[in-house]
């Protein structure tokens, strides 16, 4: 049809050239924005029919376009948006418009735009251009067919560029969705290896701020019963129990929608809360997050809410794990403490017992789980005489385990003095009553062995009373002496004295020995440690030793409650 | 250890830290004692430099959330330049570029602390 008209329309010929049109195509196709493509087509457009105004809607909803550029006037702000009820299929010239009321006519009749060509791509109107020839004519044909052509052209480049915008859109939204996956992986592998609180919550803080984008922000929990804040973000004149209070929240909330109290809703905004997230643990809110104000306004979405719920419950998590791994520290620092102690305390009985010619000496203390206050010692006194001792403090644990170093210090830095015996006795337990309160006390068998004569002076001061199985299989108890140590001061104490002959077998014990309990809750008793003595009484002492540790140990089962103690002394 | 580096520079009194590697949840709080060795000095032009900068996790954008305010309250700023287009789109999608003034090199940064002082 062109080449029909170029014979006698030289003019129009150069006007509307193909070659403008593909021009025209190659520019918008090319990689512009959108704006450029508009501007680019209201100009063509304009320079082409000779128009001195233009104006280009895009539709932004059914009937409703909006303004997008405009030339040759001014457009008043209000009217960007416009209501155009007539269907936009062809050309349309305003004047010749039937409904001369309707709103949309009345502007455009105002702001003399003479004609409307809509832009159509794929039988969907995207928007339509509006002009005013500066002839004020109507479009001739050759007109028609080119603005036809180029608002073709314009509409499939318009189309094109609005869906690519629109899956750039959709792939801002899904990098951020996946940068949020990565934020929560990334968190839960670093909150899993760190049980420190405060660098828990410092880099829960980090990454709350920098995913969300928010910078005034509180962390409440729940301590006890109390709500309390451990991180805050707001100004330091906040009232704290405002957010304290929010634990009644169930759901991750903006502010702008809870109900609430105006009052309520006034100290929030004072604050600058904008949303609050409950942290919750099976179902029970364990504490709150108030967060301010985002970026520059950016308002929260449904999806950010949802993130900072779960890094809140990350964090809530990871709290409650720092704090299980600090009372297990706590615990095993104890046990490491009494195991410790139970070393210094072993250490302090005699390592290497010494040997004397005509005795044959053993012992042994095998503690139970806790520290406990058995004790037993033997000292060289001069080259005639030695002391043995066997001792029990009353209770267990740690105290205990104090009181028996005492008594051993004090003891070894009393026997030098070559005090009798009594005396010692008498010392000691002055010493024990100062020191200590009415509710700790010692039981103490001390005696003196004289190797030449063999003779053996004790004191009893409550103790068991030791047996001394006779070469003729006699028995006897070595009671004389008075009260246990710490129960009155400046009691006395007698001595007794034993002469021993060659086949004697003494043996001191502790409770731990008589009173030793089977599975039954039935003691050990004397008599058992009586019926080993004997049997065993031509063996050596060690053989007696070890023979009564591992009948109380069988008779006794897995549980041993207490220390067992055990001294053996075999003349020979 | 960690794959992760901070170097700092000085030019005409304005910091620059150099970020390299991985700034993550783990080594965020390395970034952070940076950012906060600087601001205790009292020096607040400060240029990040993220050249060699491979990943950056939301912790480490916190880190340049949590200290602006106070920067700018003492008339300075953070500026952030040389980034790569992967480490552009995590800032850009969180929003950041509307807070932040991001450049393309460390000299047009400079320069515009420069004219500002």
């Amino acid at each position: 049809m062109l080449n029909h008209k170029k014979e006698n329309r030289a003019d129009s010929v150069t006007r509307f050239d193909v070659n403008s049109l593909f021009e025209f195509s190659k520019v918008v196709n090319s990689d512009v924005s959108l704006q450029f493509i508009l501007n680019h087509f209201i100009l063509t457009a304009m320079g082409k029919l000779l128009c001195i105004r233009g104006i280009v809607f895009l539709k932004i909803e059914e009937q409703t376009f909006h303004t997008e550029t405009v030339r040759g006037f001014i457009l008043d702000e209000e009217k960007k948006n416009i209501v155009i009820t007539q269907k936009l299929k062809s050309i349309i010239y305003i004047n010749s418009i039937k409904k001369k009321n309707e709103k949309w006519v009345t502007i455009l009749n105002k702001n003399e735009i003479q004609v409307l060509i809509p832009l159509i791509f794929k039988n969907d109107v995207l928007g339509a251009l509006g002009i005013t020839k500066l002839s004020r004519k109507k479009l001739t044909n050759e007109e028609e067919t080119y603005i036809k052509s180029l608002s073709n052209i314009a509409a499939a480049a318009i189309a094109q560029k609005l869906s690519v915008d629109k899956l750039i859109n959709v792939n801002r939204e899904l990098d951020k969705q996946i940068h949020q996956a990565t934020t929560l992986f990334d968190l839960g592998k670093e909150f899993s290896s760190i049980l420190n609180r405060e660098r828990v919550i410092k880099l829960f803080s980090l990454s709350l701020m920098g995913q969300i984008g928010v910078r005034q922000f509180a962390i409440c929990l729940k301590e006890g019963n109390e709500m309390k804040i451990v991180s805050s973000r707001f100004h330091d004149s906040i009232d704290a129990s405002v957010i304290c209070n929010l634990s009644g929240f169930e759901n991750p909330s903006l502010v702008s929608e809870i109900v609430a109290t105006k009052k309520l809703k006034k100290e929030l905004k004072e604050i600058g809360i904008s949303a609050i997230i409950p942290m919750k643990m099976q179902d029970e809110v364990k504490g709150v997050l108030a967060v301010g104000e985002r970026i520059a306004g950016i308002p929260y979405t449904q999806t950010d809410l949802e993130y900072i719920y779960s890094i809140g419950n990350l964090l809530l998590i990871s709290l409650e794990n720092s704090r299980l791994f600090q009372e297990a520290v706590e615990k095993q620092k104890i046990e490491d403490d009494l195991l410790i102690a139970r070393e210094i305390q072993r250490g302090m009985l005699p390592k290497i017992l010494p040997k004397y010619a005509g005795y044959d000496l053993d012992a042994a203390n095998i503690s139970s789980k806790h520290v406990g206050g058995d004790y037993y010692d033997v000292i060289n006194l001069d080259d005639d005489n030695f002391i043995i001792a066997i001792a029990d403090v009353s209770g267990k644990g740690t105290p205990a385990s104090l009181l028996m170093a005492n008594l051993q210090a004090m003891i070894r830095a009393l026997v030098p003095l070559k005090l009798s015996l009594s005396e010692l006795t008498k010392r000691v337990n002055d010493l024990i009553c100062e020191s200590t309160g009415n509710d700790r006390f010692i039981t103490l068998f001390l005696a003196s062995v004289d190797k030449k004569n063999k003779s053996l002076t004790y004191v009893n001061a409550g103790h068991n009373l030791p047996f001394v199985l006779r070469k003729d299989d006699k028995i006897m108890r070595l009671e004389k002496g008075g009260l246990l140590l710490g129960v009155m001061k400046s009691t006395t104490y007698e001595e007794g004295i034993v002469q021993l002959v060659a086949g004697d077998v003494l043996v001191l014990f502790t409770d731990g020995v008589s009173e030793a309990m089977n599975p039954d809750g039935i003691e050990f008793g004397e008599e058992r440690l009586l019926e080993i003595i004997k049997s065993r009484k031509n063996e050596s002492a060690e053989t007696i030793k070890e023979q009564i540790i591992s009948e109380v140990q069988k008779y006794s089962g897995d549980y041993q409650s207490d220390d067992i103690t055990l001294l053996v002394l075999k003349v020979s | 250890m960690t794959n992760f580096k901070i170097n700092f520079r000085e030019s005409s009194n304005i910091q620059i830290i150099d970020l390299k590697g991985y700034l993550d949840a783990h080594t965020a709080p390395d970034f952070e004692n940076a950012i906060q060795k600087i601001i205790n000095n009292k020096q607040y032009n400060i240029i990040v430099n993220c050249k060699n900068l491979s990943y950056i996790s939301s912790a480490g954008l916190g880190v340049f959330m949590a200290y602006i305010e106070e920067v700018r309250k003492n008339k300075g700023d953070i500026k952030i330049t040389n980034m790569s287009s992967k480490i552009y789109n995590v800032f850009d999608i969180l929003g950041f570029p509307l807070l932040y003034e991001i450049m393309n090199t460390e000299e047009d940064a400079l320069k515009k602390f420069t004219k500002s002082i």
